[in-house]
């Protein structure tokens, strides 16, 4: 079934808590699924979908509301937010602002849907053409693409996807059942490597633990701004003029959602920096004006739909939340990729259906009670990790229904995770290169297998040479970029 | 470039006699080119920060006025969190996913939202608001939890 009462229950749900994952600094939409994942071993499919996706939204788009009223952005897409909605909030008009962001995330998210839904069957169409020398190539473009937004860390970036493509070769290789890479004594718990799930949690959830409880789980609430009764109310007509921003940055949103391991951070400082460019007051950004807010939210929104583009048709997460989706389908024995939509019509006319229910109950959730869920900045953090930490155990301990292994292979990768952020390497490559790396070795020893040795079809092949085109494109932009900033520092000095 | 290095950069790449996976051997093949491509990255890495350290002056290695841990930093309740984690995943199979859960989320709880009253840095008296928000907290979440992960849903806990 595509959509029924229970979908519709599950997707408000995930929508709601999404919501408050989102609004609460230092959680995140990420965490939010990597926490309820194990919750679909007890749902079929479709059902997940609804759940996940809810989370997915609903976690995007709760970052707004810290943003606005206490300048914190609640998830890192969410930042530019807070460089016009904070002035806003403390003009008077923090619910008028809280109410154009969730009206123009609405509107981001279903433009990225129409994206979806038309670009996904297109590219899945093209990836079938695909060899195992092009498949290997995307994938090691993937891993180059995210590295190169780990800005000004690129060597560490491509450092942190190898290493976890090297964690995912721990194990037993399927092909040859011959072990590799394991310390003695683990053979029997790591015979097929480590599991998504422990790794996620671990890596996003409880290294945030160790980091706020580096502080102390405190943060100040004196800088929030309350919403005033005589305040300037929201209305439709003030996004007249907003036409072309709003379009322009949902573009840009999806846009750098199609680019894999792109984050809403990346989508919405780039949104928010052409919203300043072409418009005809760009002086008046960061005073509190409606073009940044929009451009901000209506971009990290849009990133929802093109984050799974590539997952879908490719077999490659956008980002790291799309990256825990690919947990949610390989739990229901789905495998993401090229022939996914053809194999499974049902399932993906369920995504299209969610996105478009879990949009518009964002909406509803946010818009009318607003000034009840912006309370939500208030629950003190101390309360919900304790919980959140419970139910990464039970995520972690499901996974092979009961190995008390993976719990502290969960604790192992949140030390790393936690130290990695230390030394500033970044985590969500090391992520898709953990997801990837199955996959790069699949379809590096097919390609060397069927050219007999011959490293020539990865240099030859007209799809080879395109995606190496693009490798070195995205290599010289990041060289450019940084050395752009570079002046620019030395510059200010 | 030798017409001797050219011809074997040649067979290498277009004769087919490159490297070529054999059943036995094909599980070592990924893992050597990562452990390769890895050690490359971390010599780049180390000449990188060796570079940016000699322009700015700064040592290789900072040691002195080096700050790991965040401003603000709460050794207590950091150290405290790491030993009662632990603790709790030891304590998982021995007193089982309900009691383990409770007993560490409070202890979690009293720790992050300490139930004291607190006056010119001296404990004055109990806050039983607080207390009592601890002891519900630990109690109603892993309840609710088994009841509707272990018991309606089916899934194994510890």
């Amino acid at each position: 079934m595509v959509i029924g009462v229970t979908h519709v229950l599950l997707a408000l749900f995930g929508v709601a808590v999404g919501i408050v994952f989102g609004a609460v600094p230092g959680m995140t939409a990420t965490m939010a699924l990597a926490v309820f994942l194990p919750l679909t071993y007890a749902f079929d499919m479709a059902e997940s979908l609804y759940l996940l996706l809810g989370l997915y939204v609903g976690g995007i788009s709760g970052g707004l509301i810290p943003a606005i009223l206490i300048n914190i952005p609640g998830t890192p897409s969410s930042l530019t937010t807070t460089f016009d909605g904070y002035p806003m909030a403390k003009r008077g008009e923090g619910e008028r602002a809280l109410k154009l962001g969730i009206t123009v995330s609405l509107i981001g998210g279903l433009i990225s849907l129409v994206f979806l839904a038309v670009l996904t069957p297109q590219l899945a169409l093209l990836a079938r053409q695909f060899s195992a020398v092009e498949k290997f190539l995307i994938i090691f473009f993937a891993m180059t693409v995210i590295a190169a937004l780990s800005k000004g860390a690129l060597a560490k970036g491509i450092f942190a996807g190898f290493a976890g493509v090297l964690i995912k070769l721990m194990g037993y290789m399927a092909t040859n059942n011959k072990p590799r890479l394991l310390i003695p004594g683990t053979e029997s718990v790591l015979r097929s490597g480590f599991q998504l799930l422990p790794v996620l949690i671990g890596l996003f959830a409880i290294a945030t633990l160790f980091k706020e409880a580096e502080t102390g789980m405190k943060y100040s609430k004196s800088d929030m701004v309350e919403t005033s009764k005589d305040a300037p109310k929201f209305k439709v007509s003030q996004l007249r003029g907003q036409g072309v921003n709003i379009i322009r940055s949902s573009l840009l949103g999806l846009f750098m959602g199609i680019l894999p391991g792109v984050g809403g951070s990346a989508a919405s400082l780039m949104a928010y920096s052409q919203a300043k460019t072409w418009s005809k007051h760009p002086e008046k950004f960061g005073s509190g004006i409606d073009d940044g807010l929009v451009a901000s939210e209506s971009s990290n929104n849009a990133l929802t739909g093109g984050a799974l583009i590539p997952l879908l048709s490719l077999g490659i997460p956008g980002d790291s939340t799309t990256a825990v989706l690919v947990g949610a389908f390989m739990l229901q024995g789905l495998q993401v990729g090229p022939l996914f939509i053809t194999e499974n019509p049902e399932i993906w006319t369920s995504i299209l259906v969610a996105l478009l229910v879990c949009n518009l109950l964002m909406f509803l959730v946010m818009y009318y009670p607003i000034k009840w869920i912006a309370k939500i900045v208030q629950i003190p953090k101390g309360r919900l990790y304790p919980v959140i930490l419970m139910m990464c155990v039970v995520g972690a301990f499901c996974c092979r229904s009961g190995v008390m292994f993976d719990v502290w292979a969960m604790l192992i990768f949140g030390v790393l995770a936690y130290f990695m952020g230390k030394f500033k390497f970044p985590t969500a490559p090391f992520l898709i290169g953990f997801i990837l790396g199955g996959d790069l070795e699949q379809y590096f020893i097919e390609a060397l297998q069927g050219s007999r040795g011959s490293f020539e079809p990865f240099f030859t092949r007209p799809g080879a040479i395109i995606i190496w085109v693009c490798i070195i494109a995205s290599m010289a932009y990041v060289v450019y970029d940084n050395m752009k900033d570079h002046k620019k520092a030395k510059a200010a000095k | 470039m030798s017409p001797e290095l050219m011809e074997q950069l040649e067979k290498l790449f277009f004769s087919g006699k490159g490297i070529q996976p054999k059943y036995s051997n094909m599980h070592l093949l990924m893992p050597t080119v990562t452990i390769a491509v890895l050690v490359l990255l971390a010599i780049i890495i180390l000449v990188q920060r060796a570079i940016r350290c000699k322009k700015t002056g700064t040592p290789f290695i900072h040691i002195k006025g080096y700050h790991f841990f965040e401003k603000g930093f709460n050794p207590f309740v950091f150290f405290v969190t790491i030993g009662l984690m632990v603790g709790y995943f030891y304590l998982l199979p021995v007193l089982h996913f309900v009691a383990a859960s409770i007993i560490i989320l409070f202890l979690l709880n009293i720790l992050y939202t300490p139930p004291f009253v607190v006056e010119d840095k001296k404990i004055k008296g109990v806050n039983w608001k607080s207390l009592l928000v601890s002891v519900a907290i630990s109690v109603v979440a892993p309840v609710f939890i088994y009841l509707v992960f272990g018991v309606a849903f089916g899934l194994t806990l510890p």
